[in-house]
């Protein structure tokens, strides 16, 4: 009896040991040939780190390091019927910048997966994020069984990454009460930025993070700074080039904020507060002052 | 043998200085280009000749464009339609017809923004189809893909069974595909050009260069550094992967935008588009370029032969001012074209 725990207890802690070798090596984490039935490897596997992942992404890779990228895994597969599948496993640098990454990529129609920390699957692919992992399976034909296909190739590579995710923590700061939120993203810099609203090239700037989302008609912003003093800094900066620029017109300056409307005469109230800034569109400034009071309480419970 | 297809490429450029005047180029930039080809400037005037010379020196007298109002056709031409076929064999027709810019033999440089999977990230190939259709038509001799266009790309329209034939007939720089790498026969290195302001070096497709007619064909989208990429972004399609990353990374800080749109200005300067088409049918104004992203649909092609002009109108389409989109206004300081389209003679209708 001794002498199985003790077999049991090894071959743990080999496979423990095993999966603690491969993080950092997201190549070891694609299928086996065992694990991959009568998918067959297409072309080889490939990696590639830091700024290679210009060779790699034709036209995107700016985002990915802007959000903090390590290395890529990428492998294509074939089965007998000719159709193909494409695993992609994205080290990035933290949990947040591969949780940043799975949230830009999602567009909203996803259909959510119990895989990973979260997941969606879409018509012909699946995103998962997983701890530090951004991982997408792509299939080139949509055949019967092909998305359980894809699941289940998710699924192995899953199981060879150790570890949960937690979603960032100034995503708490947009959750209101009776706003249910869409498209929530969390980002790192200008070029996710642009992904999702364009306030003008350089507008705002130089943040560390900050997080976006919908809620009907409404749109947050959350602009987060290193400290006050950098705050301070570009929210000044912020409000010199609304006030100049041609995209926004009727600049009211508040007491502690500004407002601005767009073209169509949508109102953007813009609010600082501590280290961050707040901007709520869809409202003019009374309307938008218990929502920004509600955010300004998220804020001091999650950064007290 | 390299030094004289060299100078078969200088004395192309010299042949086109009339054009190029206008992007301040002159003797030093071809001694540049020269130069950086390790090729003396004794030897360079020594191939080309005293003509060449007495040419390039009467250009650089030149300097001057003729107001369009002279010319009885549009300076841009933007069809609305859901036929796209048909709405560029149009939009070339209000143009002043492919005659005017294809003589019989000429030799084409075709651009085309078709290495992407997603709709609305390349351009719908029944405008590719039709733009090619009407430059065999028009007497090219051999048409040449700058960039690799894959059959995949034309099998994707209903047109391809009927024009396979025209297709096939397509020369392509086979190795100037995503990544591509520099080798003597498809590509030059350009150095240290005069009139570039951030470029220090690239690699350009020989046939660039080379090509009688250039022939821009971008779709007007969202890219995530430049806002907008449109037939200036398009340009990075003609230089190796390596020099394109010097242009996202050459500045010292890692996607700075000035920086890459300068690089692109600069890069473009080096030949003057003849044609530009643009597809602004279904495009993605979020995600870009590569999407999938939000397809905004206007069933516009739209076709003219300033960049500038172009790429600012296309600009509002993303719901951006021209002055927002760094590669226009450079581009426009540059003078390679001029971003204040409203200018020109537009003509717009439907099909």
């Amino acid at each position: 009896m001794y002498r199985i725990l003790m077999l049991v207890l090894f071959v743990v802690g080999f496979i423990q040991m095993e999966k603690l070798t491969a993080q950092g090596n997201p190549e070891l984490y694609l299928p086996t040939d065992e694990q991959r039935g009568n998918w067959a490897v297409k072309d080889s596997v490939q990696t590639y780190a830091d700024e290679d992942l210009y060779l790699y992404i034709d036209g995107g890779a700016d985002v990915y390091l802007e959000y903090g990228f390590k290395k890529v895994a990428s492998c294509k597969y074939q089965n007998p019927s000719a159709n193909r599948m494409h695993i992609e496993i994205y080290q990035m640098k933290d949990p947040d910048a591969a949780y940043g990454i799975f949230s830009l990529n999602s567009t909203g129609l996803g259909h959510p997966l119990d895989l990973g920390d979260l997941s969606y699957q879409y018509d012909y692919y699946l995103d998962v994020w997983k701890t530090s992992y951004f991982i997408r399976c792509t299939i080139s034909r949509k055949e019967a069984g092909a998305l359980d296909t894809l699941k289940l190739f998710a699924s192995v590579v899953l199981e060879n990454i150790i570890g949960e995710g937690k979603e960032p923590l100034i995503n708490g700061i947009i959750q209101l009460e009776n706003h249910p939120l869409k498209n929530l993203k969390y980002i790192r810099g200008q070029i996710a930025l642009g992904n999702i609203f364009n306030f003008g090239q350089g507008s705002i700037a130089a943040f560390d993070q900050g997080v976006t989302a919908r809620s009907g008609d409404l749109s947050f912003y959350v602009f987060g700074y290193q400290d006050d003093h950098k705050r301070r800094e570009w929210f000044a900066s912020a409000k010199g080039k609304m006030y100049s620029s041609r995209k926004f017109d009727d600049f009211v300056a508040m007491e502690d904020g500004f407002t601005v409307k767009d073209k169509t005469g949508k109102s953007f109230s813009f609010k600082p507060y501590r280290q961050f800034f707040i901007v709520i569109a869809g409202k003019d400034w009374e309307e938008a002052k218990p929502l920004f009071e509600e955010m300004m309480k998220n804020i001091d419970q999650i950064y007290p | 043998m390299v030094v004289k297809k060299d100078t078969l490429i200088i004395l192309h450029i010299l042949k086109k200085l009339p054009d190029l005047s206008v992007y301040s180029l002159n003797l030093t930039l071809i001694n540049q280009v020269v130069m950086s080809k390790k090729i003396t400037r004794r030897k360079f005037i020594a191939d080309t000749g005293k003509a060449t010379a007495a040419v390039a020196g009467t250009v650089a007298l030149q300097g001057m464009t003729f107001p369009s109002i002279l010319d009885p056709e549009a300076d841009i031409a933007v069809v609305n339609g859901s036929d796209y076929f048909k709405s560029t064999l149009k939009a070339i027709d209000l143009l002043g017809g492919m005659g005017k810019f294809v003589n019989e033999g000429a030799h084409v440089g075709l651009l085309i923004n078709s290495d992407f999977d997603v709709e609305g990230a390349y351009v719908d190939p029944d405008i590719s189809i039709a733009a090619i259709k009407m430059l065999w038509d028009a007497g090219a001799t051999k048409i040449t893909c700058l960039q690799v266009v894959k059959e995949e790309y034309w099998q994707r329209s209903n047109l391809f069974e009927e024009y396979k034939d025209l297709i096939s007939k397509l020369d392509q720089v086979e190795s100037n595909t995503f990544p591509s790498e520099y080798n003597e026969t498809d590509f030059i290195k350009l150095k240290n050009v005069p009139a570039w302001k951030s470029l220090k070096e690239t690699e350009v497709v020989r046939s660039w260069l080379e090509c009688d007619v250039f022939v821009n064909i971008p779709v007007s989208k969202h890219h995530a550094t430049t806002q907008l990429t449109c037939a200036l972004k398009n340009i990075m399609g003609v230089s190796t992967r390596q020099a394109n990353v010097t242009f996202h990374l050459g500045s010292g800080e890692r996607n700075n935008p000035d920086y890459l749109a300068q690089c692109i200005v600069d890069q473009y300067m080096m030949k003057k588009t003849d044609l530009c088409i643009i597809d602004s049918t279904n495009f993605i104004t979020d995600n870009g370029p590569s999407g999938p992203g939000t397809i905004k649909t206007l069933n516009k092609v739209i076709a003219g032969t300033d960049v500038v002009a172009l790429d600012a109108m296309t600009s509002e389409f993303l719901d951006l001012y021209p002055e927002d989109v760094y590669t226009t206004v450079k581009a426009h300081e540059s003078g390679i074209g001029d971003m204040d389209y409203q200018k020109l003679k537009i003509v717009e209708v439907n099909v």
